[in-house]
């Protein structure tokens, strides 16, 4: 079975004190048989790390194939939105990735709102960080899924902690919200919202590689799910998500 | 030996529950040997049955349980007199604060005041933590400094955050209080656990899974992918626990 991890980084961030270049992910998804995945780095383009999106194709590029990048922008710049169509179309990234609590917004704010709205135009999918914290709870994503019912946007962790159940309610509601099971820590919960959500809104994710991938996948592995649903949340969900990318061009993706 | 460092038994008015017989299946299915057993909040507020009846469970499986008593700092000198009668009377070696659920601040008087009794009874303390407002590694770091004498063990790796934000004030905490652990239950990256290892030791960090609320056999997953030393491994699995009592009730005599 194809296994595609869905959310992990490649990284050296001094500030956060992480550093994962991609051998280190390379060698962990080696060992827990993950052949291809969808990587971001720590930090925000081009606010904390100016170079963030260079840095992250050229890591791309030393395994070409295996890797695939999303673009980490902060939507607060003033050039984020030419950022992100440079990413798409000249660097061949296939995501958009925002992480509200490091951008100070909430999922709802203007900004955040037109830069998922410009992602859409290429079929681009948004991955956002979902949690606890203020600014990354699950029902704050009602209204930009409202705003921008034409956009993928994947709830990375479920939740987090304490609002796993937010999430899978507001992804009840809205179609176009999805959930990966990056650091969720509740096996069952992940088996529920397949159930609720169905197997084709739920993608497998590590958060690797401060997050084991080989413990993530065993997670998945647990859930007693059919073989469809297993192939569904551990690869064929992602895969069709990315092979859309850059398709659509309605009013943008025309440099 | 496997060890789980904290596991809750009962039926919680927080929508939780798990039975003894049931954990037994739990724990025979997936290798652990023995395991640490508290309250649940129960729906009558009255936490001194459940402690009985986690007294009793000692009592009936010995080889498989060790029983501690959970108590609510709010009831003030009741919560010291419970804690007594729970050691010192019903044989069970140690104490769980729960702030979360039970409503208070960690380092509210009343609970500092339970912390440091339970050092002087000689039995450790396991703090449901990571809990914003309520139980936050600085805040335990307050108690910690308070209670020298008492060994207490940080639920959660001590933070609940799953940005990893709450880690540093973690770290922090461990390397300012050598009476302070961490339980692995839940903890958002594996690296967490590897770094607290490398810095502080094997001896503080221990194997929790905090079942009913996480799973057991997952949580043992989780400490199983650390990477370590095998050697070192087996005391994070269970010989740190056995550890922490076995000195507390030599302090005790």
């Amino acid at each position: 079975m194809h296994i595609t991890d869905s959310h992990m980084h490649v990284d050296e961030y001094e500030a956060f004190g992480w550093f994962d270049p991609p051998e280190t992910i390379i060698e962990l998804m080696d060992e827990a048989g993950i052949e291809r995945a969808v990587v971001m780095t720590y930090a925000d383009a081009p606010v904390l790390k100016p170079n963030a999106l260079r840095y992250l194709h050229d890591a791309c590029m030393r395994y070409s194939g295996r890797l695939i990048p999303y673009a980490r922008l902060n939507p607060h710049a003033d050039n984020a939105a030419f950022l992100l169509e440079e990413a798409i179309l000249d660097l061949g990234m296939k995501g958009l990735k925002i992480h509200q609590e490091s951008v100070t917004a909430a999922a709802h704010h203007g900004s955040i709102v037109r830069l998922v709205k410009k992602a859409a135009e290429f079929n681009a999918p948004v991955l956002f960080h979902s949690g606890d914290e203020p600014l990354s709870l699950p029902q704050q994503f009602a209204r930009l899924a409202e705003e921008a019912p034409e956009a993928t946007i994947i709830l990375a962790h479920m939740g987090g902690y304490h609002h796993t159940d937010d999430a899978i309610r507001v992804c009840e509601k809205y179609d176009n919200l999805l959930v990966d099971t990056s650091a969720c820590p509740y096996p069952h919960k992940i088996k529920e919202a397949i159930e609720r959500l169905g197997a084709h809104r739920v993608l497998f994710g590590s958060d690797g590689p401060g997050c084991n991938p080989k413990l993530e996948l065993q997670k998945i592995m647990r859930l007693g799910l059919s073989e469809n649903e297993q192939r569904l949340v551990l690869h064929d969900n992602i895969a069709s998500i990315l092979e859309r990318v850059g398709r659509k061009a309605s009013g943008g993706g025309s440099r | 030996m496997i060890v789980d460092g904290l596991t809750m038994v009962g039926s919680s008015i927080n929508g939780y529950r798990l039975g003894v017989e049931e954990l037994l299946v739990s724990m025979g299915s997936t290798g652990i040997d023995k395991g640490v057993i508290a309250p649940v909040q129960p729906r009558t507020y009255r936490l001194e049955p459940q402690n009985d009846a986690v007294a009793v469970a000692q009592m009936r499986y010995p080889d498989r349980f060790i029983g501690f008593c959970r108590v609510d700092p709010r009831q003030g000198e009741d919560a010291v007199t419970e804690l007594r009668r729970c050691v010192l009377r019903q044989g069970l070696r140690g104490l769980l604060l729960h702030p979360m659920e039970e409503g208070h601040t960690i380092n509210d008087p009343p609970a500092v005041q339970l912390v440091r009794e339970a050092g002087s009874l000689g039995v450790p303390v396991v703090v449901a933590a990571g809990y914003p407002w309520v139980a936050h590694a600085q805040q335990i770091r307050s108690v910690a400094e308070q209670a020298e004498e008492t060994t207490i063990v940080m639920s959660h790796g001590g933070q609940i955050n799953i940005s990893g934000l709450a880690q540093a004030d973690a770290f922090l905490a461990m390397q300012a209080c050598g009476n302070l652990c961490i339980g692995t239950n839940g903890v958002y990256r594996q690296d967490f656990l590897e770094d607290c290892i490398e810095a502080f030791g094997r001896e503080r960090v221990l194997f929790t899974s905090m079942a009913p609320v996480f799973d057991q056999g997952f949580e043992l997953d989780r400490v199983r992918s650390i990477k370590m030393e095998e050697s070192d491994r087996q005391f994070v699995l269970g010989a740190n626990v056995v550890h922490i009592l076995e000195e507390g009730a030599r302090n005790r005599t």
